[in-house]
């Protein structure tokens, strides 16, 4: 079946399996920044932002979305411009492996997005679909602080991609 | 996991819908979560109901009307200020929050899945659900969730909470924030003069089905709400918890007790 969809600010028309998950035609389209991890919503590698809030691409089917904006990591920065969240976590330490990334980068993106000054609690509950098997949080929480922090002198610029 | 779903039927009412189930084989989707937890789930079609204007929360004179659609996000962020916010804070404390984005009421009642925290809240508010199609009819809560009345050919519309002027508490306890809860707590209580007159105790993910606790509660009604009693009462309920390899009896059985001389403290 066919399904129009607008990914990351362009619109798109995919060839998907009615079964399919969100996951699934992310990856098979070329959008491998969205990971898979438990399939079952537990560890967050998969979030992404549904018409902008964070949702775990593999609990939705692709079907489901028809019409609706998608974000990926992909839409949020780039090897050559980072967002300045990714910037942030890098500076605090808060990658090793990575998997976890842009699942927490997308959150982040969407909790300061609607509050850029967050307390640590509010910071861990927006993140709090995430698993990080590697740093521990410390360092993520750390990192979307400042973040938090920096964008909050010019939010336009950081939150200026049309498609979220 | 979905298998074998060729058709995706999208109609825009209730009465629509209903008439796509009548043909078998499909499987209603709101939110989409219950579906890949494990196991393979076979359907010829699904039935996107997110057009059906399900999605809203209205205020009436009665109390508070919740479309099954609702997600429980919406409802998290929902301004309740009497004793419903019991709802509100059984909402906001279930799953994570992207999950939260995606699960709706409607859903979390025709499933039950043993995560859902809502059962609990919503013995305790005395809410009612009405369902359309072949089992058509409003249901009490305590009704709805031992009939099971969800048959492949209704639906849940709408959630009915009644205004609740008195206090309402809720407490869930699970070894993380975002573990499946290993027992919850609901308690509302309207207090007059001094005494309770109106006592209302449910406990979830605990026994095999949420329930109230009918013989506490009689033994409650009347007494002073600073009563020293209240505490002997609540050390004496028995209460028999399903097994849990995280927890013992002992431990759930104590916390559930724990959790309601807790909520009196926070009346009183």
């Amino acid at each position: 079946m066919k399904i129009n969809l607008t990914i990351n600010g362009k619109s798109r028309t995919l060839e998907i399996h009615p079964s399919e998950t969100l996951l699934e035609t992310l990856r098979n389209n070329g959008f491998n920044g969205v990971k898979f991890g438990c399939g079952t919503g537990d560890c967050g590698a998969c979030v992404i932002l549904l018409n902008g809030e964070p949702v775990n691409s593999c609990q939705i089917l692709t079907a489901a979305v028809e019409a609706e904006s998608i974000t990926t990591i992909e839409g949020i920065g780039s090897m050559d411009k980072p967002h300045p969240i990714q910037e942030e976590l890098v500076k605090a330490g808060a990658i090793q492996c990575g998997y976890c990334t842009p699942g927490i980068v997308l959150s982040a993106y969407a909790l300061l997005k609607s509050n850029l000054n967050p307390s640590i609690d509010e910071i861990k509950n927006g993140i709090d679909s995430h698993l990080c098997r590697c740093t521990g949080y410390v360092k993520i929480i750390e990192g979307i602080k400042n973040a938090a922090e920096r964008m909050s002198s010019s939010p336009k610029h950081c939150f200026g991609n049309k498609s979220q | 996991m979905l298998v074998n779903v060729k058709n995706w039927y999208r109609p825009e009412s209730v009465t629509g819908a209903l008439s796509v189930m009548k043909k078998g084989g499909v499987i209603p989707y709101a939110g989409g979560t219950s579906f890949h937890r494990g196991g393979k789930i076979t359907a010829a079609g699904m039935i996107d109901l997110r057009k059906l204007d399900l999605d809203f929360i209205h205020e009436t004179e009665s109390g508070t009307t919740i479309g099954a659609c609702t997600r429980f996000k919406d409802i998290a962020n929902y301004d309740f200020t009497d004793g419903r916010k019991i709802l509100k804070e059984a909402c906001s404390q279930a799953a994570s929050t992207s999950l939260r984005n995606l699960i709706t009421i409607g859903g979390s009642l025709s499933s039950i899945p043993p995560w859902s925290n809502i059962p609990a809240a919503l013995l305790a508010l005395n809410a009612e659900i009405e369902i359309a199609g072949t089992k058509a009819s409003k249901f009490g809560i305590e009704k709805f969730l031992t009939e099971k009345p969800m048959d492949g050919t209704s639906l849940i519309t709408r959630i009915y909470i009644p205004k609740s002027s008195g206090f309402g508490i809720y407490y869930r306890y699970s070894k993380t924030r975002f573990d499946y809860s290993l027992v919850d707590t609901a308690v509302y209580i309207e207090v007059k003069d001094e005494k309770i007159e109106t006592i209302r105790i449910a406990v979830g993910n605990l026994l095999p089905k949420a329930r109230r606790l009918p013989n506490l509660e009689e033994s409650l009604k009347g007494l002073p709400i600073n009563s020293e009693r209240i505490a002997d009462l609540v050390d004496k309920l028995e209460i028999n918890p399903t097994s849990s390899s995280i927890a013992s009896k002992e431990f759930r059985s104590n916390l559930v007790k724990v959790f309601i001389k807790r909520a009196f403290k926070q009346v009183g």
